[in-house]
């Protein structure tokens, strides 16, 4: 009875395995019965706008040796070293005098090398593949690209960002095999191939890309600043055509032992980090005034170096005031009390709904991973003074790239677009997968607004602060500059400053949006003689690229530049315009104490001279 | 009178039966010991057909065995007892000896004699059937006093310690299991066993104690799955073969199992791939034979001329059913694995023959037995 008891009791076990459970240990059994050998997919490549490769991968192959597959030492060294290049006698002791079952012989051999020495091919000698990812141009758009980590997955920038499309699907081979991998005689092969990455076209223009990282790298040793950056957009369709920080790092050698450096270098600043646009920002309030109503070019405001707003008194840029000045004055000298009048007139719900409208208060939607939005005070607590400074770009935080999207709708006819990189994705054999169309969120300033604005800014760079972005030659840019404070840990850290220049061109209907600057330079920190002569090299490339028309030859002999040196401004100034010079002031002190050029130095007619007072 | 007449009938008795369900046995086992071990036996040993010869070597010898013992009048084994006692304690001992014992798998359990290895341990499960039955059926009597026990379990004990040292856990718990069953047919009262129990049970522990790889195993037992990859390796291997025959099974030589995973797929974990191939069906059925065999077995002992008679051929089916009924719930994961072959069917040619020769002796006492069962 008993024996017939336990005999029931198994065949339940049995019963209960094979056909009510099976599932679940089937499951598991798949995995080992079968040997799965990864058949990894291409990963896409990233070329510019006009095709030129900037990111792709490639196969290299690792050589192995297996002694278990092999009594010809000789031959297999005889192969190896002829297509390696390698001394015989050191490969036949190294496949011969270890013990191991598989040796290593070179890694990172190409293709070519591997058909030579199939060419000779001896039993024993193996191949593994390895995808590498390659930069083309090393540094170039380094913090934009991102790289890839050894999985050969998108780690940051667009690398991650698109990298479900550029990672293709990898392909599968399984093979039926016994427990030590071995394929079993009669073995079933499931194979799926692997597709490859799709391809992505940016709107980066490399010849642009190219010259913009050029003078970043002088202009980074020259100023001596901490960073230095440029954005180069179109402010209509809000594609990017160049975009570069320096200090940058080489995408081919990460820098991935030290964490805190990485994390620094390839922050794509221009994105993720806000600061203080200062003036520039003056264009954005000097929009919203005449969008509203409130102000137009011929409208007239009184600077006596200072407003005092509920008891606080605020300071404009020069301390002795610029006395009775126009809108289209103020802008060109960056007045701030200008600005604060504006500002005041505007008052603060406007003024925030307008934030609102421009995308400040939420991210851009550009596609990059990481985008942080304006850092702004909550509105309840913004008192008459701090909106005062957010006329001139002070007490709000921004990305220079929300400042791209405020500014480009500024002066494309009042448009907010969404900025991007992407222009198309593709896939291996050229099919256009997805085709980036321009986005617009907003329409927030009518098409007089804009031309008036443009106007404006013309006037800055052609008479005004922004003079040192003129190109010779080109009457055709407009812009601002910006001088900002740079606050640590709440309070101004003396002599810190970003110096900024956000020019376009042409200032009729602009095509290019630049956007340069300097954070921390050493010595001259003013955004109009700092980042303004930056971007002028910019604008020289660009319309070197584009031809356009020169719209007034110069002409005039060069002639020796007389010393200043020791007069007053209104004295300095007069001998200026007698010899047909223009100039740009630096400082408040009462009589000239420096200039740039030094004197002696052989400047022509409408050429800009610096004075400095301090 | 009675004797008379039952000495009439016994030359042409032939019990069918029996012999056709280890015929069946044997054939199934020699298909799957193929089955099961010819991917592995090619790369050991580079012929495919390295298990299959030492089986049918040890069929063909074993049918020898049978068919001596068929003829062989079973008392005179009584006679030998002491004999076979001396002889098989011998063996057991010369397994120790350098040069003469045999390890495989980190045990000593084999005696090398050139052509095949012999595994002293399967005589010994025999030798003390014949023993503990010539012993029991002397002294009914006596068997009721604790005293009456006493020879029978010194015997066994010592093949307990013998097998042990080798070490051999499983046949060891099989010796043990055997003595209880053949001091319960012998007529041992229950208090009996329940004063045995408190040493044996302490016994055990002490031996689980002293070789870790014990306690490994058990806690392996528990839970395959936490140690997939190490203790639990087997019972998991064992599991996903059973698991994948399903109903019907993959059909006979389709056994994914055996490409090296299933380690001794081809003997002790027979059944595994058994009920790969042949599903849950297949696999009844072998147990269902097994079953028949036994019941057969208890069947010819009940018609026994004697009682010695009855308690060897009870016990000789006793010890096939427990081996049978131990090495399924060891595959399927019902006690903790233990290296027990399945009688008749795993590779194994001492066994095999100890076996039938066993069922040689069952036979023997069927066609000395009575015509009806008289109880």
């Amino acid at each position: 009875m008993l024996i017939i008891f336990f005999a029931v009791t198994v065949i339940f076990r049995l019963f209960y395995l094979q056909v009510l459970n099976d599932e679940f240990f089937i499951q598991k059994g798949l995995t080992q019965w079968l040997r799965d050998l990864p058949l990894t997919a291409t990963r896409g490549s990233i070329t510019d706008r006009n095709g030129v490769v900037l990111a792709s991968s490639y196969t290299t192959y690792d050589v192995y040796v297996r002694p278990a597959d092999t009594t010809d030492f000789e031959g297999v060294a005889k192969t190896l070293s002829s297509t390696l290049n390698e001394d015989y006698d050191e490969i036949y002791k190294k496949i011969t005098s270890q013990n191991l079952s598989e040796i290593k012989i070179k890694s990172d051999i190409e293709k070519s090398v591997v058909e030579q020495i199939l060419k000779n091919f001896k039993d024993g000698i193996f191949f593994t593949t390895n995808t590498e990812r390659n930069y083309a141009y090393n540094e170039m758009l380094c913090q934009v690209l991102g790289f890839v980590g050894s999985d050969n997955a998108g780690q940051s920038g667009l690398e991650a960002f698109y990298n479900e499309y550029l990672k293709g699907i990898d392909g599968v081979s399984l093979v039926e095999s016994d427990l030590r991998g071995d394929k079993l005689d009669d073995a079933i092969t499931y194979y799926e191939n692997s597709i490859s990455g799709l391809n992505l076209t940016l709107t980066i223009d490399f010849k642009i890309q190219n010259e913009v990282e050029k003078i970043l790298k002088q202009a980074h040793a020259s100023t001596g600043a901490k960073a230095v950056s440029c954005i180069v957009t179109n402010p209509k369709t809000g594609e990017i055509l160049a975009c570069c920080s320096l200090p940058s790092y080489d995408l081919n050698n990460v820098p991935r032992n030290d964490y805190e450096q990485l994390n620094s270098l390839s922050r794509a600043g221009v994105i993720v980090d806000t600061f203080e646009p200062g003036s520039t920002f003056k264009a954005i309030v000097a929009a919203i005034a005449i969008e509203e109503g409130l102000a137009s070019k011929n409208s007239f405001y009184y600077c006596g170096g200072y407003r005092i707003i509920n008891g606080v008194k605020i300071r404009c840029s020069r301390r002795s005031g610029h006395g009775s000045q126009s809108l289209e004055q103020g802008l060109m000298n960056s007045c701030n009390c200008v600005f604060m009048d504006l500002i005041a007139k505007i008052g603060t719900k406007k003024f925030y709904d307008y934030l609102d409208k421009l995308g400040f208060t939420s991210t851009t939607g550009i596609d990059f991973p990481g985008e942080t939005s304006a850092v702004l005070m909550p509105m309840p607590s913004v008192t008459a003074p701090d909106l005062a400074r957010m006329g001139f770009g002070q007490t709000i935080s921004i990305t220079a790239n929300h400042m791209m999207v405020g500014v480009g709708a500024v002066i494309n006819g009042g448009k907010v677009v969404v900025p991007h990189f992407i222009s198309s994705i593709k896939n291996e054999i050229g099919g256009v997968v997805y085709n980036r169309e321009v986005t617009t969120k907003n329409a927030i300033f009518s098409e007089k607004t804009s031309k008036t604005m443009r106007e404006l800014l013309f006037s800055v760079v052609s008479k005004g602060g922004g003079r040192y972005a003129k190109v010779e030659g080109y009457d055709i840019i407009g812009g601002k500059t910006g001088t900002a404070q740079k606050y640590e840990n709440g309070a101004i850290a003396q002599g810190k400053y970003i110096a900024s220049f956000i020019g376009f061109a042409p200032y009729d209907d602009p095509e290019y949006l630049v956007y340069v600057y300097v954070d921390e330079p050493v010595g001259a920190y003013y955004g109009g003689v700092v980042a303004a002569p930056i971007a002028k090299s910019v604008f020289e490339k660009i319309f070197e690229f584009e031809s356009y028309n020169i719209t007034n030859e110069s002409q005039g002999e060069s002639f020796v530049l007389p010393t200043y040196i020791g007069l007053t401004l209104t004295k300095a100034s007069s001998e200026l315009a007698s010899s047909g010079l223009q100039y740009l002031v630096q400082g408040d002190g009462d009589y000239v104490t420096g200039q740039i050029p030094a004197p002696g130095t052989e400047v022509k007619e409408n050429d800009v001279v610096l004075l400095i007072f301090e | 009178m009675k004797i008379l007449t039952v000495k009439k009938q016994k030359n042409y008795r032939f019990n069918f039966l029996l012999f056709f369900v280890m015929l069946a046995l044997l054939c199934v086992g020699a298909v799957f010991v193929y089955s099961a071990s010819f991917y592995s036996a090619n790369i050991t040993y580079g012929d495919k057909f390295f298990f299959l010869k030492k089986q049918i070597f040890g069929i063909i010898v074993g049918l020898f065995c049978f068919i001596f013992f068929c003829f062989f009048d079973y008392r005179k084994l009584e006679k030998l007892k002491w004999v076979l006692l001396v002889v098989s304690y011998i063996l057991l001992g010369l397994v120790f000896v350098p040069g003469v014992g045999f390890s495989n798998y980190g045990a000593t359990r084999w005696i090398n004699l050139g052509i095949i290895t012999f595994q002293p341990s399967e005589l010994a499960k025999i030798t003390f059937i014949i023993f503990s039955a010539s012993v029991l059926s002397k002294s009914s009597e006596k068997i009721k006093s604790f005293k009456g026990l006493i020879p029978v379990l010194i015997v066994g004990l010592i093949y307990c310690a013998l097998i042990i040292l080798e070490p051999n856990m499983s046949i060891t718990i099989c010796m043990a299991l055997l003595m209880v069953v053949m001091l319960f047919i012998g007529g041992a009262k229950i208090k009996h066993f329940i004063i045995l129990a408190v040493p044996a049970i302490a016994v055990v522990v002490l031996l689980i104690l002293i070789e870790p790889y014990r306690l490994k195993r058990l806690i392996a037992f528990i839970d395959p799955f936490s140690s997939s990859k190490g203790e639990g390796f087997q019972l998991v291997q064992s599991l996903l073969g059973i698991a994948l025959g399903g109903m019907f099974g993959v059909g006979v030589f389709n056994s994914r199992q055996k490409y090296l995973f299933l380690p001794f797929s081809e003997s002790d974990f027979i059944l595994s791939i058994i009920a790969e191939e042949i599903g849950f069906v297949g696999v009844s059925f072998v147990i269902a034979l097994f079953v028949i065999l036994f019941l057969t077995i208890i069947k010819i002992s009940k018609t026994a001329p004697d009682k010695f008679g009855c308690l060897l051929s009870a016990g000789i089916g006793s010890i096939i059913i427990i081996q049978c009924l131990l090495n399924v719930a060891v595959v399927t994961g019902l006690v903790p694995p233990t290296g027990l072959p399945l009688p008749f069917i795993s590779a194994g040619s001492t066994s095999i023959m100890v076996f039938m020769g066993c069922l040689g002796i069952v036979q023997n006492v069927h066609r000395q037995g009575r015509k009806t069962i008289l109880n």
